[in-house]
């Protein structure tokens, strides 16, 4: 079917930086695949939409993060089968970077632990995944002023604490 | 290493796991088009029965009683009585799956049909339901309803359904993932007085016959050489002959995924979808080109064996077929793929079990209490394009059906007599329209009604649809359309002579609808109030609780809250709400996805229901009605998930909360 075609080519293309993502906005190895598998699993379900909307980075990166702020309350976590999706303990031992996975993730959560998580939010999607200011902005409902200001501020933070090399970076 | 960048572009990116997701995404489409569009709709015939005193008595005759319909055409000597025919041998029931799965393989593995969101679209107004002036007559809402004989809410009075907790009265099971525990509740405190591990059963649930507990779950054990895409199953029985030593009588793996338990007497039934077979499909990805992998795929399907697509049991001594071919029926052209069996045995002779199996994907079963009814298709099944259901003209225009979404998607209804552990097939019929779920279904004196949405279509609305069994067929009585337009229907509760439907968009527009003459259900009335019910409870003298949300569909989430509203229906041309209690913010009912997490306390006029709360953590709501309004008390339970709080009441009238492992007596006085 068309959509699938599609569908699997986005799930090749989003399915690392989202992982990514999701580890820096403060979730374990694991925890980062079981969110955006379901993250991914819902734009399945609004594939419709996904298509249609006029940013899908932008909406994607927003459903990432309404999976992972409503995960204590249902959605993905109650619903969870309780199989494992096939595959995922093959994919478990495959993945020799588990190790790694976790090592990364622990010294990300560590220096992330300076910022709120509004600010580590704001950081994560337009510093490292490089939303535009505008995209920023409509991802986390608020104006795109406030992404500015809490973004420098951030980096001011993460800099002071030498966990980023070079402040500068191209942002403004 | 501390530098953020660094760690960014250093962190591990595997492979994505694409085709394990579409595979997934497919899955749950199928099993969310049944849950979505409606939640459970909890139906009642008892309240009917008890009142109305006619038809179903014989068969609802309280636990003890089994749901035999022996009366109805003398039995042959075949499980498939009407126009489902068995296969003729194993080699054309071979060539009948492989044929139907080409047709619905693509290169991307099997097809399930288009993964579109259904909601109706938030537009319009509701339609101008006139009631008309009826006085009061709705004599069946007027008994209260309580719960099964092992403390559980059940949709059929004298049709148990399994849970994680069961009583006797005094004494309590309660399985938990794969321990089953006992306790002794006879005491000032509740005691657990044994500990069972069943180490292959995971997510396990369970019924009470007796003193034999049925535990089913996911089988752990490794898994057998099949290859299916369903997990497998785990059914093992346990004596509780001696209570301080529960020991195994019976184990039993079952290769499919169990998709409905029943329990009439010490009759358990259970629903088995072995789904489809994984069959190491391919997808065009690299090198893989779609026309490669197509191949590939077709290839896959065409040497395909019957171990492929039977389900197989396995009581320890070894993988065998659950089916013989001639126990398993051909289903008419059209019917999506797979496989399901019907498998029925006595809690305490597990092993002399009856199976019979249907070669086609069926999506709800839903259990009265002398009938089990199986569905499929409508945009709320495996209706893949051009898969459609076309039962009945066995072949004759079976690919020039109507497609998956399209307004005109049927949805085909087979009817089961039930005799002890058999069942036999007695009738077909079909509706046009969707059931999203068993609690869109309900038998009462021999008629079949449903509720059907028509999600697809340009104008949403629903219907209901009353059946009755005409030879082999089963036929449409009357209808009623045009219920909630631009709405999903979200609850409904089923009367003798009566419906009662919600449906949602802004506002929840409540409709009652009399059946007393199946022929021609007639609308009474239609009451609009804001947020919507997504369980309703009816707890006599024309009243009914209703547990919902209080606002329907906000796109923020902001706004989510729970609430528990007092209907009267006792004049239902005048249907209105006497009185609401919201909850505060972040507050999601429970009773909406499961009903079981709510109990009606009839001696007490109280009912409890938990509801999940932000933060992981649970809200018990106790609910005292005095009068004709509802005092709130709430009580938070330590447990980060709502779906795991149960409460019922013993035979000495005092209230057990169960929270995951703990379990405590309730005291609802208040202060």
């Amino acid at each position: 079917m068309e959509h699938e075609a599609e569908y699997a080519a986005f799930v090749d293309e989003r399915w690392s930086p989202l992982v990514r993502t999701a580890v820096f906005l403060g979730a374990s190895p694991h925890e980062a695949e079981d969110l955006v598998q379901a993250t991914l699993l819902l734009c399945y379900r609004k594939w419709d939409r996904v298509r249609a909307a006029a940013d899908r980075d932008g909406y994607v990166y927003r459903m990432l993060l309404n999976v992972l702020r409503s995960d204590r309350r249902s959605a993905w976590w109650r619903h969870r089968s309780p199989h494992p999706v096939d595959g995922d303990a093959a994919r478990d031992a495959a993945v020799g970077d588990a190790a790694e996975a976790t090592a990364v993730a622990d010294a990300v959560h560590r220096a992330m632990l300076v910022l709120s998580k509004e600010q580590r939010e704001v950081v994560v999607l337009r510093y490292f995944v490089q939303l535009s200011e505008a995209q920023t902005a409509a991802v986390l409902g608020i104006r795109p002023g406030t992404v500015k200001s809490r973004l420098s501020r951030s980096l001011a933070r993460l800099s002071a604490d030498h966990h980023l090399a070079d402040l500068a970076g191209g942002i403004s | 290493m501390n530098n953020l960048e660094d760690l960014w572009e250093s962190y591990p990116s595997p492979e994505p796991p694409t085709a394990d997701l579409l595979r997934e995404a497919r899955r749950r489409a199928r099993a969310r088009r049944r849950r979505l569009i409606v939640r459970p709709l909890l139906a009642a015939a008892t309240a009917a029965v008890v009142a109305g005193g006619f038809v179903v008595g014989a068969h609802t005759g309280g636990k003890g009683g089994t749901a035999t319909s022996a009366a109805g055409p003398a039995l042959r000597n075949s499980a498939f009585q009407a126009d489902l025919r068995p296969a003729t041998s194993c080699n054309q029931l071979l060539a009948s799956y492989r044929s139907r799965a080409l047709a619905q393989v693509s290169a991307y593995g099997w097809t399930m049909g288009a993964a579109t969101d259904q909601r109706a679209p938030l537009t319009s107004v509701h339609g101008g339901f006139v009631g008309p002036a009826m006085d009061s007559f709705a004599d069946s809402a007027q008994a209260p309803v309580g719960s099964s004989g092992t403390g559980t809410n059940v949709q059929e009075t004298g049709v148990d359904e399994p849970d994680q907790v069961k009583t006797d009265g005094s004494l309590i099971v309660r399985i938990h993932g794969s321990t089953l525990s006992v306790y002794d509740a006879s005491g000032v405190t509740i005691r657990r007085t044994a500990r069972l591990a069943l180490p292959r059963l995971a997510a396990g649930q369970i019924l009470l016959a007796g003193h034999t507990v049925v535990a089913i779950g996911a089988d752990t054990a490794p898994r057998s050489s099949r290859r299916s895409n369903s997990p497998g199953s785990r059914i093992e029985t346990v004596s509780l002959t001696d209570p301080a030593r529960p020991a195994i009588v019976s184990d039993v793996a079952y290769s499919g995924r169990v998709s409905s338990t029943r329990q009439h007497g010490s009759v358990v039934r259970t629903v088995i979808d072995a789904g489809l077979p994984d069959l190491g499909f391919v997808y065009p990805h690299g090198k893989v080109t779609e026309k490669q992998a197509l191949a590939h795929n077709r290839r896959a399907v065409r040497t395909t064996t019957l171990t492929d697509w039977l389900p197989t049991y396995d009581d320890g001594s070894g993988a065998r077929p659950l089916l013989s071919c001639d126990r398993v029926a051909i289903p008419p052209a059209g019917l999506a793929l797979g496989t399901v069996a019907i498998v029925g045995f006595d809690a305490t002779a597990p092993a002399a079990f009856d199976a019979i199996g249907v070669a086609g994907q069926t999506d709800i079963a839903y259990e009265s209490a002398s009938h089990l009814y199986l569905t499929s298709g409508g945009a709320g099944g495996g209706c893949a394009c051009p898969l459609v259901a076309h039962v009945g003209s066995m072949g004759a225009d079976a690919f020039s059906g109507p497609c998956c979404g399209s307004s005109s998607a049927r949805t085909t209804i087979f009817q089961f007599d039930l005799a002890g552990i058999r069942a036999v097939h007695v009738a077909t019929g079909k509706v046009s329209g969707s059931i999203a779920d068993r609690w869109s279904m309900d038998e009462a004196g021999g008629v079949l009604r449903v509720a059907v949405s028509h999600p697809s279509s340009r104008k949403p609305s629903s219907s209901v649809i009353t059946l009755h069994a005409d030879g082999t067929r089963l036929v449409v009585d009357g209808r009623l359309d045009g219920l909630g337009v631009n709405e999903s229907l979200t609850a409904a509760r089923w009367f003798d002579d009566l419906a009662i439907l919600s449906t949602a968009r802004q506002t929840d527009p409540l409709f009652s609808v009399d059946l007393s003459d199946p022929a021609h259900p007639r609308l009474l009335g239609a009451l609009h109030i804001p947020g919507y019910t997504t369980y309703f409870h009816p707890i006599g003298e024309g009243l009914l609780i209703g547990v919902g949300q209080k606002v329907a569909f906000d796109r923020s989430g902001e706004q989510e809250r729970a609430q528990v509203a007092l209907f009267d229906i006792s004049d239902l041309a005048d249907a209105h709400r006497l009185d609401v209690e919201p909850l505060h913010r972040w507050t999601w009912p429970e009773a909406g996805d499961d009903p079981r997490s709510f109990t009606w306390l009839p001696d007490r006029a109280t009912a409890l229901t938990a509801f999940q709360a932000n933060r992981g953590s649970t809200v018990l709501g106790i609910y005292h009605l005095s009068g004709r309004t509802l005092t709130a008390r709430l009580r938070t339970v330590p447990m980060s998930d709502a779906a795991n709080v149960r409460t019922f009441e013993l035979s000495d009238g005092r209230v057990v909360l169960v929270a995951g492992g703990r379990l405590q007596f309730l005291s609802l006085a208040a202060g």
